[in-house]
């Protein structure tokens, strides 16, 4: 199993770099959502402040839901699914790295570039350290929804309007709790309960996603 | 087991043509009855007068809607799990009518709520989970029918399901604390009135009337697509 990870792994992070334009794009995309907010709501700097937590929840879960079809679907049409199937390792390695690389090369890149959105949109600094590490871990978890999604979508029509409309109802405890976790310092509650649902719900999540993922891959390779 | 018993269509074709002319009239006696005595024969509430006799159609729509998930829930088990022939069918004919039974439970009580509340929506937990549920009967429906053959969306449409299932309690809880902390619960609270029996006996009937009416129109569904799909290899035979 974990040899089968590490060469997934391996393959995936290669191919993640072969194709930097989409995660430039995922960026951009992340940026102009958040500066949709001040030109709607108009540019007053303390309703900004008060927003940005939500604005960079809102834009950073919006930036990675377009991505979730591109997942599986090549490696299905080039055959490296029924590859590892057959091979007899069983699926489960491939999911992980799967995951594993799109959390490296998704959602920490996003995480990197979210001290700027902060700064544009004038979050107070002593917020950013509680809202980079929710984030962080309700990307984790909304990526390995996003996962799911991409499995269960694999040969839809419309897979990837298909999959953003499946992921946000399940990824709702993620936007609450990790709003509820950003937000608790400046009502001046500590942060740890909130946190602590957040990395349950992402537990939760992580129990679930393999199965599903793997149950959606055979779906889609007994169709074939 | 009972369950394997009705595996075969032909066994449950001729069940459901037993039970849905029972059941149907069972439906048509309790709905009768319970909107007579909702209408008539109960009486208004002392503080929300009569706009409290909605609550005779919200409160079954929004069991009915709920356990219509559950119900959704278990025939995915049964279909992944013991490849129940009769799952998906039962799956996808219970989805639509619990999808109705929430708009239906969102409308009237929105309905209720402008009298009441003066507003016809507050993001209140109650509303915004019955909200959520609504999107996982849309996303399990689009989902079914995203294939170009609809045989090859009934697995994704069953994991979704489940994890649906899973994943519900999950943000009913998520939404309730949300709500909580940002929002006084004085809305919801009309006085905190326990129900009297002139009220309940109303409500019960409607709601048996009600899910009775839901089974029925499940049956009739599965009946027709098992049909539909026996015409359409009598034509393959052809």
């Amino acid at each position: 199993m974990s040899r089968a990870f590490f060469i997934c792994l391996k393959r995936d992070i290669a191919i993640g770099w072969q194709n930097a334009g989409d995660l430039i794009a995922q960026l951009g995309f992340y940026l102009m959502i958040a500066t949709l907010f001040p030109l709607a709501v108009g540019p007053a700097p303390e309703q900004l402040a008060e927003l940005a937590v939500s604005i960079i929840w809102i834009a950073a879960l919006l930036s990675v839901a377009p991505n979730f079809d591109k997942h599986f679907s090549s490696d299905l049409d080039t055959g490296w699914i029924d590859q590892i199937a057959l091979s007899g390792r069983g699926l489960f390695g491939y999911v992980a790295a799967k995951g594993t690389a799109q959390i490296t090369m998704s959602a920490l890149p996003l995480l990197i570039f979210t001290p700027v959105i902060a700064g544009l949109l004038g979050l107070p600094n002593h917020l950013l350290p509680v809202l980079m590490l929710s984030l962080l871990i309700g990307m984790i978890g909304l990526n390995l929804l996003g996962l799911i999604a991409a499995a269960l979508t694999l040969g839809a029509r419309r897979a990837g309007l298909l999959g953003a409309v499946l992921v946000l109802p399940l990824a709702l405890p993620l936007l609450i709790f990790g709003v509820m976790t950003s937000e608790a310092p400046i009502m001046g509650f500590s942060a740890a309960p909130h946190l602590a649902l957040l990395c349950a719900s992402v537990l939760v999540i992580l129990v679930i996603a393999p199965l599903a993922c793997i149950a959606g891959l055979r779906a889609a390779l007994e169709d074939k | 087991m009972l369950i394997d018993k009705y595996a075969n269509p032909t066994r449950f074709l001729r069940l459901a043509g037993l039970v849905i002319p029972w059941l149907g009239a069972v439906t048509a006696i309790c709905l009768i009855a319970g909107l007579y005595m909702a209408f008539f024969a109960s009486p208004a509430d002392y503080q929300q007068g009569e706009t409290v006799r909605i609550m005779y159609v919200h409160v079954p729509s929004a069991w009915i809607a709920l356990s219509s998930y559950l119900g959704l829930g278990i025939s995915a088990l049964f279909f992944l799990v013991w490849r129940h022939p009769l799952a998906d069918v039962a799956a996808r004919a219970i989805a639509p009518v619990g999808t109705v039974f929430a708009i239906l439970t969102l409308a009237t009580g929105s309905l209720w709520g402008r009298p009441m509340w003066g507003t016809w929506w507050v993001w209140d937990g109650r509303l915004t989970s019955m909200l959520v549920l609504l999107f996982f009967f849309i996303g399990y429906l689009a989902l079914a029918s995203g294939f170009e053959r609809s045989e090859r969306g009934a697995r994704p449409a069953a994991i979704l399901a489940l994890v649906g299932c899973i994943n519900l309690p999950i943000v009913k809880f998520s939404v309730d604390w949300w709500n909580t902390l940002h929002q006084p619960a004085s809305i919801l609270r009309s006085g905190g009135v326990s129900i009297d029996s002139s009220m309940l006996w109303p409500l019960f009937t409607m709601f048996i009337g009600l899910q009775s009416l839901f089974i029925v129109l499940v049956l009739i569904q599965m009946q027709s697509t098992l049909l539909q799909k026996r015409l359409n290899r009598m034509q393959l035979e052809e």
